[in-house]
């Protein structure tokens, strides 16, 4: 089936439509709306032999926890290798002199790195964005 | 073959003499008191601070010693070989610039992705 650029466009909307609940509750589990009240500063699942208190879990956890594979990715992961290479390649830059190839290669990489840094930034902004955008005004009424 | 004693003469000397030195010194591991990987004190911190170390010295030598060429060439009047020099005097500044830059570049890159997060 030929997807044309209006039907994408459709099937985004709607799955940003779907998506907007669970986004808009994933800065804090979301408690159940009647019954006992649950603490959700606690850890959820049911931990072996655990002996705190714990809750269920729901579709915020789960996002809170995509998010902070995120996080992970990029200030533990990715920050530091960019930062590490871009050390590399001046230290590069520095100790071969008068070598044209080197310098084309070390400037080929440093397009790449930035192109790179570029990407991350840009998913996490592209994804960030639509995330207040359709998370605002379910925060401001829905709840 | 007497040149191999000579050598093997020589490093058992060198040996002997360095031998106090290696006992009395304290062999500093040179990552010590690193906590985490990104922060005050990090890893991270301390890979460059070890590459500064190692790059500064490197860093003025070379701009020195393209002086140097600049001066030389320049005395012989040969236009070719001062552009080939003027090439390399760029890219050494572009590698210092990054060296030394690296704290800003780190600093840069976390600030945006914080100023992103926190929206």
């Amino acid at each position: 089936m030929k997807m044309s650029l209006r039907s994408c466009a459709a099937l985004f909307l709607s799955a940003l439509f779907l998506l907007g609940p669970s986004l808009a509750l994933a800065l804090e589990p979301n408690a159940p709306l009647s019954g006992a009240p649950v603490n959700l500063q606690a850890p959820c699942g049911n931990r072996a032999g655990g002996t705190g208190e714990t809750r269920e879990c729901t579709v915020a956890d789960f996002i809170n926890f995509v998010g902070s594979i995120v996080q992970f990715l990029i200030f533990q992961i990715s920050i530091p290798l960019a930062v590490l290479a871009f050390v590399v390649l001046g230290f590069r830059l520095v100790v071969s002199q008068n070598k044209p190839t080197v310098y084309a290669e070390t400037k080929k990489y440093l397009m790449d790195l930035v192109l790179g840094i570029f990407l991350v930034v840009s998913a996490y902004a592209i994804v960030s964005f639509i995330y207040s955008f359709v998370a605002e005004p379910y925060r401001i009424f829905f709840r | 073959m007497k040149k191999k004693h000579l050598h093997g003469l020589a490093g058992a000397a060198l040996g002997y003499l360095l031998f106090p030195a290696i006992v009395f010194a304290q062999i500093v591991n040179p990552f010590k008191g690193v906590e985490n990987l990104t922060g005050q004190n990090g890893l991270l911190e301390k890979l460059i601070s070890i590459a500064l170390q190692i790059g500064i010295p490197i860093m003025v030598l070379m701009i020195m010693w393209i002086g140097f060429q600049y001066v030389w060439e320049a005395s012989k009047g040969k236009a070719a070989n001062l552009a080939t020099i003027h090439k390399n005097f760029q890219f050494t500044l572009l590698g210092a610039a990054l060296l030394l830059g690296a704290y800003v570049i780190l600093e840069i890159l976390q600030n945006t992705f914080r100023s992103l997060q926190s929206r």
